[in-house]
């Protein structure tokens, strides 16, 4: 094809690009055509399906967890489907089913309480006792026993919403207990050392006890012990024990990390 | 975690530890994981203490400053709900009797009188509390009803009772006969005397002084 100067060769050249797209549209269109066509059909048996047992879906904890499971099986993410609807053009085929809305739902509620509960925790919440602020901010302030349901797993994927926002909710487990840490402090070894022996007295922290179980000298566990209360906020001074406490400048006694006591209010 | 292995070998059991809040603290087996969290409490009036109550530190001024400002919060509001449901007017933070909300005797802990001052100075921020006489820090006044809502519910009260013709002596409306079905009924008459005050300034009262034994009244317009 020869390529001539002048002006009949800028409208040639809009000519051609005219016509590829041209082709491109109708080639694409026929592939949407057809791809829309597979989608739609799988989706109205994913909608029938899970319109027909919505309601055990949201409100059965273990039929949820099977659900789930079978999505992750299709290699199906819910949770990336619902904010994006990716290729299907329509969004809102997760919102369609209700499962979004209880997860999204569980989402922002796990953030109400994880930072309105901050100032207190340092951030880092047992999760059964979330569990519970949640069921009760639900339920409008009622504790509301087995109702409704919320299970560790349904946590867990909330958390996997908020993933995308960069907030640094994560899942700590400290003995055998489940914690969320909703600050993106990363705990050193020895506050880890100490949170687990926390766990094990009901949250309450003694200088010489910290000694008897882990061999530490003084100043690593006057050290330790401060972190937890004035860097991370977890723990809580008791200066009025009766055994020996801490010793340093501002923590003189022992320490509770608050997460570990719990709290049935 | 590996730490946890060394707590289930009983020779690591420290020994002789004194229980000073048996209810919450281990009872010497180091096995067992202590997971029953802290519930609130209800006096014997009734009054239900929140959870964090029984939580030992609570009674100690938190160092971390951000810990401090919530466990302020907390007490603030608590001290306030107390005085209500206990109908508590004024506390002496040096008094012997430690008033009830200040300790917790199942724990053995209690709030120091710095402590408590420190309370008050956050409720004074928030109008909730007036040290009584002004210019000290160990007596003072709650206002778990603020002065002007006093003067208010006093006000309405006189006029609902057809008294508001009448001269009232501060007597007769704290603890005279009328009023002892009202929630003023022996309000101290530091508070009644703001209240009255407040109704003053905003032109519905008129203060009397009191001539000889009759003491101070207010008349109601």
């Amino acid at each position: 094809m020869r390529k001539g100067p002048g002006l009949s060769a800028l409208s040639r050249q809009s000519a051609y690009s005219n016509s590829y797209s041209t082709l491109s549209t109708s080639i694409s269109t026929q592939q949407i055509a057809s791809l829309t066509e597979s989608l739609e059909s799988f989706k109205s048996t994913l909608i029938e399906f899970s319109l027909k047992h919505k309601k055990d879906i949201k409100d059965d904890p273990a039929f949820r967890f099977q659900f789930q499971k079978m999505c992750s099986t299709l290699g199906i993410d819910p949770l990336v489907g619902s904010t994006s609807a990716k290729g299907s053009g329509s969004g809102g085929l997760w919102g369609m089913l209700g499962i979004s809305e209880f997860e999204y739902e569980l989402a922002v509620q796990l953030v109400d309480i994880c930072v309105s509960t901050r100032e207190k925790n340092g951030g880092l919440i047992r999760v059964d006792e979330l569990i519970r602020k949640i069921e009760r901010l639900r339920h409008g302030g009622k504790t509301m026993e087995g109702e409704g349901g919320i299970t560790e797993q349904d946590i867990i994927r909330a958390i996997k919403i908020l993933e995308p926002l960069k907030s640094g909710y994560k899942l700590h487990t400290i003995s055998s207990d489940r914690y969320v840490r909703s600050i993106p402090n990363e705990l050193n070894t020895d506050q880890s050392i100490l949170l687990s022996l926390a766990a094990t007295t009901g949250g309450r922290l003694n200088l010489r006890e910290i000694e008897v179980q882990t061999g530490w000298n003084d100043d690593r566990i006057d050290l330790g012990l401060r972190d937890c209360v004035m860097e991370q906020g977890l723990g809580w001074v008791d200066e009025q024990c009766s055994t020996e406490g801490g010793r340093g400048e501002e923590i003189r006694g022992d320490v509770w990390i608050i997460a570990v006591t719990g709290f049935d209010e | 975690m590996s730490i946890n292995q060394p707590f289930t070998s009983s020779s690591n059991v420290p020994l002789g530890q004194p229980q000073t809040h048996p209810q919450i603290s281990s009872n010497g087996n180091p096995t067992s994981t202590i997971n029953t969290p802290l519930k609130p409490i209800k006096s014997e009036s009734g009054f239900e203490f929140p959870a964090i109550w029984s939580f030992p530190p609570f009674f100690t001024l938190q160092p971390n400053p951000s810990t401090l400002n919530h466990q302020l919060e907390l007490w603030r509001t608590l001290v306030l709900k107390w005085a209500k449901y206990e109908r508590v007017f004024e506390v002496n933070v040096d008094s012997i009797e430690i008033p009830g909300v200040f300790e917790n005797k199942r724990i053995k802990r209690r709030l120091l009188p710095s402590s408590m001052k420190r309370i008050f100075q956050e409720m004074m921020k928030n109008g909730e509390a007036a040290p009584d006489p002004p210019k000290q820090d160990t007596k003072y006044l709650i206002y778990w009803k603020k002065p002007e809502e006093w003067g208010d519910l006093i006000y309405t009260w006189v006029m609902d009772n057809g008294l508001n013709s009448s001269i009232m002596t501060f007597y007769e409306i704290t603890d005279g006969d009328l009023s002892h079905t009202t929630e003023f009924y022996e309000l101290p008459t530091s508070i009644l005397r703001k209240a009255l005050e407040s109704l003053v300034k905003r032109g519905k009262a008129q203060l009397l002084e009191g001539k000889g034994e009759v003491g101070e009244g207010v008349r109601l317009l």
